[in-house]
């Protein structure tokens, strides 16, 4: 029992510190770093992780939950918000991702569930109203937590000469960690967009 | 000791795990009522297999003071991703089979002989079956894992009263608790006997599919479910991520995509004891069976 709650008291500590870390960073405004270019660099934006359910088994401590946010956040950098301030495809995601999850990005209509493409440069800014994961973990009857889901809120707003939106990013990523490896092994996520009035730009 | 009286346990479901549930919390943690065993090197990492695969489920009749466990209630489930059904294959377990390295005896007889391994041995001799999975739970965890759903509402086709198993029901759909639910599954004082008792056991996965996807919606549901199974399963040879893909892809068939068929048999006598023997037409129903877990020609 002392060990169960000490357990319970070692991973709140854990992810208080992760979750005050997230939260200095969540809804971000665009940074005024740049790329090696000069071109502005995308704003930083990272999960508020909002609680963890251990589903009465051990609950996960920083050895989970720290590479477990790490891969989330970069899911958001790399398929989202990178490729939303660029206008660009987003880079390569596949690291992220098993062999298995690997096999549904063939499928057009899945994909863009997944990852931000084919908008106009939010060059201007993008901010958060919400990017918030709850977790959901459970340890083996050997105690080691080898799967954890994220269930997603994002909530985004990007502007750039072009373009002025709402983009809600919604749903659930099922991570699994191969020796110590963590990564996104299913996936279930609803994406919707809704552009804001915004005035005519001169002549176009 | 307690008298050993054949009688009998069940089963499990569809997929361990959808029997396992919520309230499941309640028990208390360390038990182990189900045993869920790795037969080959088969994998269910990936959401969407694609191969038919099949599984073994078995009620064993292991409880306190009870010497030599049997493996009494015997479903292979047969699952095919393409087309989103499954097949459960019930064996009755007077069955008259050949056991290996033991001769002809009743196919429950092979758990009491050579524990889980050999039972799956015996039965897939029989039925020429390869399974990915076999899982088992005793007397004592069916009740509770049914309790621990909420109850199962079973549909009943003919009038049951039956003192020896407590069973007492009316036909039509009928709500069940564990302790019922048991009852149910062991009466054999029907149209068809143990023939027919082996049916009635099928229908009880059903159910218990059909009140899991009730309540099972997302990857989060799935999860609160392996986090009981952690608790109360013994695994051998399978991960939570195995598991994960198999009940998720469990969970995603629709119960009217599941028949429910028993093999075909005839009651006899060998010596003093009751039997069941395989009816001709029996080999051809397996063939069917196995080779994409759907059968077309019964």
């Amino acid at each position: 029992m002392r060990r169960a709650t000490l357990a319970c008291v070692v991973a709140l500590v854990a992810l208080t510190s992760l979750t005050s870390c997230s939260k200095k960073k969540d809804g971000a405004e665009p940074s005024a770093s740049k790329n090696k270019d000069g071109t502005p660099a995308a704003p930083t934006i990272t999960f508020t992780v909002d609680g963890v359910e251990p589903n009465g088994t051990k609950p996960p401590g920083a050895d989970v939950l720290e590479p477990v946010k790490a891969v989330l956040d970069a899911y958001l950098r790399r398929a989202v918000i990178e490729p939303l301030h660029s206008g660009q495809p987003p880079g390569d995601i596949t690291d992220l991702f098993t062999a298995e999850a690997q096999t549904r990005f063939g499928d057009e209509a899945t994909l863009a569930t997944l990852v931000e493409d084919g908008l106009p440069p939010a060059s201007t800014s993008i901010t958060a109203e919400s990017a918030v994961a709850k977790l959901s973990s459970v340890a083996g009857p050997d105690g080691a937590i080898t799967l954890v889901a994220a269930r997603l809120d994002v909530k985004l707003h990007a502007v750039g000469p072009r373009i002025d939106i709402d983009i809600v990013r919604d749903g659930e990523l099922v991570l699994t960690s191969q020796q110590g490896d963590w990564r996104i092994d299913s996936f279930g996520l609803r994406t919707t967009r809704n552009t804001r009035d915004k005035p005519e730009e001169g002549g176009s | 000791m307690i008298r050993r009286s054949r009688r009998f346990t069940i089963v499990l479901v569809v997929v361990a795990a959808v029997l396992a549930w919520p309230a499941l919390a309640s028990s208390q943690a360390g038990e182990h009522a189900i045993t869920v065993h790795k037969v080959d090197n088969g994998s269910f990492v990936a959401l969407q297999p694609s191969q038919p695969f099949f599984l073994l489920l078995i009620g064993n009749d292991g409880r306190a003071g009870l010497e030599g466990i049997r493996g009494d209630a015997i479903h292979l489930v047969g699952v095919n991703p393409a087309n989103h059904s499954a097949t459960i294959l019930n064996i009755p377990r007077d069955t008259w089979v050949n056991i290996p390295g033991h001769g002809n005896e009743k196919i429950t007889r092979s758990m009491e002989f050579g524990g889980l391994q050999l039972q799956v041995q015996t039965i897939a001799a029989l039925t020429g079956v390869t399974f990915s999975f076999a899982v088992t739970t005793d007397f004592e965890g069916f009740q509770r894992l049914v309790d621990d759903m909420g109850g199962l509402e079973v549909n009943v086709a003919e009038r049951m009263f039956d003192r020896a198993s407590g069973a007492d029901f009316h036909p039509g759909r009928t709500y069940m608790a564990g302790p019922a639910a048991l009852a149910f599954s062991r009466n054999r004082h029907l149209n068809g006997g143990d023939i027919a008792r082996t049916t009635n056991q099928g229908w009880l996965l059903i159910a218990a599919l059909e009140r899991a996807r009730q309540v099972s919606h997302s990857p989060f549901d799935t999860m609160r479910l392996l986090g009981l199974m952690s608790r109360h399963t013994r695994f051998e040879g399978v991960g939570l991520r195995d598991l994960f893909g198999l009940v998720s892809f469990g969970l995603s068939i629709d119960p009217a995509n599941v028949r429910n068929v028993t093999m075909p048999a005839t009651t006899g006598q060998v010596g003093k004891a009751s039997v069941v023997f395989a009816a001709p037409g029996h080999q051809e129903l397996f063939a069917d069976f196995r080779d994409d877990a759907i059968l077309q020609s019964h």
